[in-house]
């Protein structure tokens, strides 16, 4: 059991899980993928970012794979993070509640521009 | 405890970076099982920010950054501490207690030691604004610039008392030897310093030449007596304190 809540699953636990899904990455580059994805609004710090990773840990949404060494030889070695089934459904149902938010919001014509 | 420059060395980037730096000291701010777990990861993504985000901006929004992280996450990380019962031996017959590691901080309590800082805080910041040097905290009741003002205008009442002795009567509550914690009277005067002599009840206690830091000491019994500083020649005083146990009196 999560020590923390996930429910509703918080901004940033979402931002991870959905970075995680199709690729498994360490915590700098979950950062990065997070930035990527929301088009630079999103910049998780160092607390944040791991503080919402033990929880994910804690709650099986995600899993930490067996540190390897980096590609590069000698370099610090890496935890990665994989998503794991329960988190796919769970970062799926998220994502398919936004989606649902999205055609409302577009039936409402609230949305402007390129993505009305 | 994490490493700064353990591994840079290899990857060729040791200069120690402001917010790497900055950030190490913030991490001692989180729980321990924050830092044993995740601290060399934190302070690595910390580390690879600053090489990438080169510019006086880009690292001033880094920090900025570090800081808003803090504030969010530092609370949750507190109030998620895991509790680990490191002593919980029943013992026959007797009481036994458990011993937590790392409890989380009562909420209350945090908020309320937060108020009381913030209150403290501003009580000093508005104390240092408002006397803007240490001497002004003392009431005028307790300043030699309002001795001497009463005690110049008691000489031209008292053509006995000469215009440039200043006197004053104090009160001593218990008997104060001469070799006290605590001097009667320390007067600080500005550059060159003062000259001239103390008496209490007519006596002279103290000759002094110059002196910018002039401390007072006698043997003086419980009860009323008479102070007298006898400068040879106006001196500026700026500030002044007294023996706890010595009080003024009517000028008698």
């Amino acid at each position: 059991m999560p020590r923390r809540k996930l429910d509703p699953l918080p901004s940033a636990a979402f931002n991870i899980l959905l970075a995680l899904a199709g690729e498994d990455l360490h915590g700098y580059a979950i950062m990065r993928r997070v930035e990527q994805q929301t088009c630079g609004r999103v910049r998780l710090g160092p607390g944040t970012l791991y503080g919402s990773l033990r929880t994910l840990l804690e709650a099986k949404l995600i899993s930490e794979l067996d540190a390897g060494a980096d590609a590069e030889e000698g370099s610090e070695r890496r935890r990665y993070y994989h998503l794991t089934t329960a988190g796919l459904k769970l970062v799926r149902s998220e994502v398919e509640g936004l989606a649902q938010t999205l055609r409302v919001a577009r039936a409402k014509r609230i949305l402007r521009g390129a993505d009305a | 405890m994490p490493r700064l420059c353990e591994s840079r060395a290899r990857n060729g980037y040791c200069e120690e970076q402001m917010p790497e730096k900055l950030y190490a000291l913030l991490l001692k701010l989180y729980p321990k099982h924050f830092r044993g777990t995740y601290g060399d990861e934190a302070l690595r993504l910390v580390r690879e920010r600053a090489r990438d985000e080169k510019g006086f901006l880009s690292g001033l929004r880094l920090v900025l950054d570090l800081l808003a992280d803090l504030a969010i996450s530092l609370p949750r990380e507190y109030s998620n501490a895991p509790t680990t019962p490191v002593a919980a031996q029943p013992v026959d017959g007797d009481l036994t207690f458990q011993l937590l590691d790392e409890r989380p901080p009562n909420p209350a309590l945090l908020f309320l030691a937060g108020i009381f800082s913030a209150v403290l805080l501003w009580a000093c910041v508005t104390a240092v604004a408002r006397s803007r040097t240490f001497p002004a905290l003392f009431s005028d009741s307790h300043s030699l610039q309002a001795l001497v003002q009463r005690n110049l205008a008691l000489a031209r009442l008292r053509p006995d008392v000469p215009a440039d002795a200043y006197n004053f009567c104090l009160t001593a509550y218990r008997d104060i030897p001469n070799n006290s914690a605590q001097p009667l009277f320390t007067f600080n005067f500005a550059p060159p310093g003062a000259s001239g002599v103390a008496l209490i009840d007519g006596n002279i206690v103290k000759r002094f030449r110059n002196e910018q830091v002039l401390s007072i000491s006698a043997n003086v019994s419980a009860g009323d007596h008479q102070f007298a500083l006898d400068l040879d020649s106006p001196a500026e005083n700026t500030s002044m304190s007294r023996n706890d146990d010595v009080e003024n009196c009517q000028l008698k």
